[in-house]
């Protein structure tokens, strides 16, 4: 009884507060939790015609299923690689940009540089790809004219497993990294102007400041995004993978929602691809959870 | 108040003594509809439409799904096809739409929504797959009893029977019949043949003495040796080892790669001419004689052939001929002159055949849902039916008569307002509602009287003259189990096979690999996909003998 007179209290103490978080919750209700329910197909044989209630229930055969998959290995190793690969060429970037963004004293040339360092990310991925593709092309592409320019042969980058990682990956970070600066240049916006002033007076270089009061500031903000990348480990955005892998690389490029696009989608096996769906989450949800715990223990910097 | 009683009145009579004489006329159990309600239409109006409408009453309401075929020209209501099957069968549609491109995904969303409309149009086999899950009617009663045009076209033809019923035998959706065979075809630059003097090839050794000449040669004169010899189309169609029609054998991905081979389905992949075909293939790709960019080149035909660089291609045979006369290739070179050859043999004296067709039933059908009553069933089976019979082909290839066509000498021909339309005849057609993705018969004179000229129309048709072509391999439909067996093996096999055909073409695999390739899909179970395919295709057989 106590506890309930005490949530009423806080509900009456701010109900202005609540009434301006009403609609977030009903948007997270609706669009989040409620679909949610969908997930059982996973464990059925899913009948589109037939609805969740009339499907056949088929326990974790299409979990068992997609442990057994010949190529379950290859995507797992894909995945993982790229986010990996993603996580440390791409995450130190944005940070080191904002820091670099923050140093700069002339107004104008700093917002002209950021407005064009986040210009990128509002370029539809289908453009991105097909300029990626032409830059490429051995066929009068950018990259190889500037190796013939050299004497050296042209290379048919898309059609060689080896390169689609570092081709992704660095197309991800040109179109992302000032985008996602934007972010931590807010954390640098909110560190107290007396930090920097005292470390002056101190006699602190440009570096020491840098170091010593810049990054533990930006820290937990660091420390956040980390966690939740980490969440999406074992995601990588398929429709960016379809539009630049062919057959022919599969062996590096194809990754669990490419897979899930091709299998599930197309061959309407819905119950599958939502299996392999739950499994990535699943293990996302599990590496988010004990990192979490980690840094809590660490230094307190804690998503939940 | 009271006038209007009466004209109801009489209504009902009219109609129903209409409805007895039908009766009599079919001897089924059809039943009127509904009772008419003719209110304040003036003489003049009535006068007009009464051959129509006077003994049908009020227009039955029927919702339906179509795909649009241009993106800038949705179907609605008025377009003029479906606005004259309206007319005709006193009907009133409620027509949604999207472009093409989306309707496979579209037409899966309605179906799990659970509110489909009445009509359906998709690809037959989600309309099969759909329909035996319980979303659509199955036709066979109603063919039989209130539609002689299907029943002639689809239920007495045993092939065009055996390609349309779903696994359970039964039909569910009516397809789309096409007419002229002819798909993709060996297609060459007549002229520059004529330049260097050769003669058409038709073995692959010729292949490659043609090929190496275009490659060495400034056919185009631009200065520079930047002729592809070869394109080959595999990120539009995916339907690039025609070549492989010199061993005899289909690798076609869009059909799993499946073949029939003495009577017996085959994979085709595995067969010992896959490796004699594929190290050709390795070797006229290393020496330069195929587009190196083949595997990532999109819209390869018309970058190749727009910009005169391309020296052959196996393509739809009737749009490379059209390239004859395509002001962008004229302009480049006036001499461009496309023509169609013969497929390639592997020695003199072999007969000529592609594995390159049209099947009798096109992909696209429509199928009424299962959630309609019976009388409205029937309504639907009857439009169904007229739009397969002579006058509704018609209507459905030529549009109507004195305004988008008209006979000259007992042949349709389109007017002036078709073929001079500033888009040209295609897009004209196609925005209204002609040759629209659902069950219709294309007719022949629709293929030869919208080729450009005379030049064209003999390429098309010339493969089916000479008869160019192997038996088809069809597209087994599996049942339900079958389906779950199949996918358990095939999903991992058919990955494993689309990256390494490329592979081997483009060199990243030896051709020397090719016994281990052959190993590990035995190893990865493809005798337990050949058997179910075999299943499937008794079945088949059972039905088209």
């Amino acid at each position: 009884m106590k506890k309930k007179s005490a949530f009423f209290t806080e509900m009456k103490n701010n109900k202005y507060l609540y009434l301006m978080f009403l609609p977030v919750f009903v948007w997270y209700v609706l669009f989040a939790y409620v679909p949610m329910g969908g997930m059982v197909i996973a464990f059925q044989k899913f009948d589109i015609v037939k609805g969740i209630l009339g499907s056949k229930w088929l326990g974790l055969e299409n979990f068992k299923a997609l442990f057994r998959d010949p190529y379950f290995f290859r995507l797992l190793k894909n995945t993982l690689l790229i986010n990996v690969f993603g996580l440390v060429f791409g995450f130190p970037l944005p940070i080191i940009l904002a820091i670099a963004f923050n140093e700069i004293r002339l107004k104008r040339f700093k917002k002209i540089t950021q407005t064009i360092s986040y210009l990128p990310h509002f370029i539809s991925s289908v453009v991105v790809m097909s300029m990626v593709i032409h830059f490429l092309s051995p066929d009068g592409g950018l990259v190889n004219g500037i190796r013939n320019m050299f004497g050296l042969e042209s290379i048919y980058f898309l059609q060689i497993p080896k390169y689609f990682k570092t081709i992704f990956i660095s197309t991800g970070i040109w179109q992302g990294t000032g985008f996602s600066a934007i972010l931590y240049m807010a954390a640098l916006a909110g560190i107290p102007k007396e930090q920097y002033e005292a470390a002056t007076v101190d006699g602190a270089g440009k570096f020491k400041q840098m170091m010593y009061i810049t990054l533990p500031n930006l820290a937990p903000t660091i420390v956040i995004m980390l966690l939740i990348n980490l969440g999406s480990i074992l995601n990588v955005g398929h429709e960016r993978i379809i539009l630049l892998y062919n057959p022919a690389i599969y062996e590096t490029a194809d990754v669990f929602n490419s897979y899930v696009y091709r299998e599930g989608i197309m061959g309407f096996r819905y119950s599958y691809a939502q299996a392999v769906t739950l499994f990535q989450n699943l293990v996302g949800f599990f590496l988010v959870f004990s990192a979490n715990k980690i840094t809590r223990k660490l230094d307190g910097t804690t998503l939940w | 108040m009271f006038m209007k009683k009466l004209k109801k009145a009489v209504a009902i009579v009219i109609a129903t003594s209409m409805s007895v004489m039908a009766l009599a006329g079919c001897g089924s159990s059809s039943q009127p509809t509904s009772t008419s309600e003719i209110t304040d239409t003036t003489s003049a109006e009535a006068g007009e439409i009464a051959e129509e409408t006077e003994d049908k009453g009020d227009p039955v309401e029927v919702s339906m799904f179509i795909p649009s075929r241009l993106p800038d020209a949705l179907y609605t209501e008025d377009t003029l096809t479906f606005k004259v099957l309206a007319e005709k069968m006193n009907m009133k549609f409620d027509i949604e739409t999207v472009v093409n491109a989306e309707a496979k995904n579209k037409f899966s969303v309605i179906v799990a929504s659970g509110k489909t409309n009445d009509v359906m149009a998709g690809t037959l086999s989600d309309i099969n797959k759909f329909g035996m899950s319980g979303a659509f009617l199955p036709l066979d009663d109603l063919i039989d009893q209130y539609a002689p045009n299907l029943k002639q076209y689809v239920c007495d033809n045993k092939e065009v029977l055996a390609q349309t019923a779903a696994s359970d035998g039964k039909v569910y959706g009516i397809p789309m019949l096409t007419a002229v065979r002819t798909a993709m075809g060996y297609c060459i630059r007549q002229d520059w043949l004529d330049d260097l003097g050769m003669e058409v090839p038709v073995t692959i050794d010729d292949w490659h003495e043609v090929l190496t000449a275009f490659k060495n040669t400034d056919l185009n004169g631009n200065g520079a040796v930047d002729i592809t010899p070869l394109i080959l189309d595999r990120a539009w169609e995916n339907y690039f080892n025609n070549f492989a029609d010199a061993w005899g054998i289909e690798l076609n991905g869009n059909n799993d790669y499946w073949m029939v081979k003495d009577g017996q389905m085959a994979f085709a992949p595995i067969l010992p001419e896959t490796k004699e075909y594929l190290a050709t293939m390795a070797q006229w790709y290393k020496e330069g004689l195929i587009d190196q960019e083949f595997v990532t080149r999109e819209d390869t035909n018309n970058y190749h052939i727009l910009n005169n660089k391309a020296g052959a291609t196996c393509y739809w045979t009737g749009y490379i001929a059209g390239m004859n006369s395509n002001s962008e290739v004229l302009a480049n070179d006036p001499d461009t002159n496309w023509q169609v050859i013969q497929p390639p043999v592997l020695t003199e004296g072999q007969a000529p055949k592609t594995f390159s067709q049209q099947a009798a039933v096109g992909g696209s059908a429509w199928a009424i849902s299962s959630k309609v009553s019976e009388e409205k069933a029937i309504e639907i089976i009857k439009m169904f039916d007229y739009v397969y019979s002579d006058e509704g082909s018609m209507l459905f290839n030529f549009g109507v008569e004195g305004d988008s066509f008209q006979y000259v000498d007992g042949v349709p021909e389109y007017t002036d307002k078709v073929t001079g339309s500033e888009d040209g005849l295609v897009t004209w057609i196609r925005s209204n509602g002609m040759q629209p993705l659902i069950g219709i018969r294309q007719l022949p004179e629709y293929e030869a009287a919208s080729c450009a000229n005379e030049d064209v129309k003999d390429q098309l048709f010339n493969y089916v003259e000479n008869n160019y072509f192997y038996d088809i391999n069809p597209s087994l439909v599996l049942t339900e189990d079958e389906q779950d067996k199949y996918d358990a093996v095939m999903s991992a096999i058919k990955i494993y096979v689309d990256e390494e055909l490329l592979k081997f073409i483009i060199g990243t695999t030896p051709i020397d690999k090719f016994d281990d390739f052959v190993n590990k899909i035995g190893e990865m179970g493809i005798q337990d996909a050949i058997d179910l395919e075999n299943q499937a295709y008794a079945r088949y057989t059972s039905l088209s003998e």
